[in-house]
């Protein structure tokens, strides 16, 4: 019940702001978002990971029925390229992981009583932010439409938000940050491709070699084992609807930072962006392990 | 959509999914012919190749490539997709599959 008037007075607060320009409590709400998508989209980044790298070992054992020692070796050779795949992710993920510092720094600084090792600690978050999204952008990973994305990011007109160390922030780091989200939306909207088709290996090759034929010829050895592995292949599309939601919410979080950073706030528009992105943040929790 | 993304999409979805699928019959019943399993694993490892190679690389002619030879690789889709229903002749079924990488090979090395 508490925290049910928390969130209407929450946005009474918001509401009774609509006509003005962005607001402390508007910047809070954007952190918080924010804070969230980096956390949810890190542990998501690390399913995949985990996904493609499974639908890999599934493919070479049914690649090396049949073949010679020698051969085999040599098809263990073609797959060490997987290995590149998660050097590529775990940048992703540290990329989201410096969001989520991002954010929570950014909610610090529209309190108050904001000190300038506030102010500091953002200054150093965001330039390894920055490093790590230029680490990612030249990724192979991407289409040309998604490298366009990235690139076309523009210059956003910052208007000045009532905290001083607010305003200074978001005048040094707008197009910093917009460009940060376009990186997250794109990459994750091509890692929903690769995914995709890593969960349909997994579904074909290992769900015969683990569960159907076992189960036809009748050779189960551990039915505890089997009924866990079984449940492990048909609930692995969520991780896949995860990710397309993910992209998605970092499209709606950039468009509710531009719309936060330029000062013009359509009061219900920047409650349904955010609200997207918690959502997607609340509905990844619950289905990530 | 790009060409690039067209391309690995269809040799993800149509080509190596639905073999992957049956992936185990036909090793099955090519049991005990050793040649021909390799053929068959070799063509699966080079459709990996050839899938990763467009994951990771632009390619500047791949659209004229593929409107060029696209018919031909779609029919052979159509073949590999109807050998591959109850699959009857494995051996047929095989070969089309090996067919098939072969021509993406070719638009990709043309690209």
């Amino acid at each position: 019940m508490a925290s049910r008037v928390a969130v209407l007075i929450g946005a009474g607060a918001l509401s009774l702001s609509a006509a003005c320009a962005s607001t402390i409590p508007h910047a809070k709400k954007l952190a918080s978002a924010g804070a969230a998508y980096g956390r949810a989209t890190d542990k998501l980044i690390g399913v995949a990971e985990e996904t493609s790298l499974d639908a890999d070992s599934a493919r070479l054992l049914s690649e090396a029925q049949g073949l010679s020692r020698e051969d085999r070796r040599a098809l263990l050779e073609k797959h060490a390229a997987a290995a590149d795949l998660v050097g590529e992710l775990e940048k992703l993920r540290k990329h989201s992981r410096l969001l989520t510092r991002y954010f929570e720094a950014l909610g610090a600084l529209a309190d108050d009583t904001v000190d300038t090792e506030a102010a500091n600690q953002i200054n150093g978050i965001a330039g390894s932010l920055n490093s790590a999204g230029q680490a990612l952008s030249g990724s192979k990973l991407l289409s040309p439409a998604e490298t366009d994305l990235i690139s076309k990011a523009g210059r956003l007109t910052v208007r000045a938000v009532r905290s001083a160390a607010l305003s200074r922030e978001l005048a040094a780091r707008a197009d910093t940050i917009d460009r940060e989200l376009r990186i997250q939306q794109a990459f994750l909207a091509a890692l929903r491709r690769k995914v995709q088709a890593d969960l349909a290996s997994i579904a074909s090759l290992g769900r015969e070699r683990d569960i159907t034929r076992p189960f036809l010829e009748g050779s189960i050895a551990d039915q505890r084992a089997w009924i866990e592995l079984r449940r492990s292949y048909v609930l692995a599309p969520r991780s896949v609807e995860a990710l397309s939601d993910a992209s998605e919410a970092a499209s709606k979080l950039r468009s509710a930072w531009a719309a936060f950073v330029e000062g013009r706030v359509d009061e219900s528009a920047l409650l349904s962006d955010l609200e997207a992105v918690i959502s997607f943040a609340e509905s990844a929790k619950a289905v990530l392990p | 959509m790009s060409a690039r993304t067209e391309l690995l999409d269809t040799l993800r979805d149509k080509v190596r999914a639905p073999v992957e699928e049956h992936a185990g019959e036909i090793l099955d019943a090519l049991a005990g012919d050793k040649e021909k399993i390799r053929g068959f694993q070799k063509a699966r490892a080079d459709l990996d190749a050839l899938i990763e190679k467009l994951e990771e690389e632009e390619f500047r002619t791949l659209r004229k490539e593929l409107d060029a030879h696209g018919a031909e690789l779609n029919a052979g889709i159509k073949s590999l997709e109807s050998s591959l229903e109850g699959i009857k002749d494995v051996e047929t079924t095989a070969r089309v599959f090996w067919r098939v990488v072969g021509l993406a090979a070719r638009i990709i090395a043309l690209a």
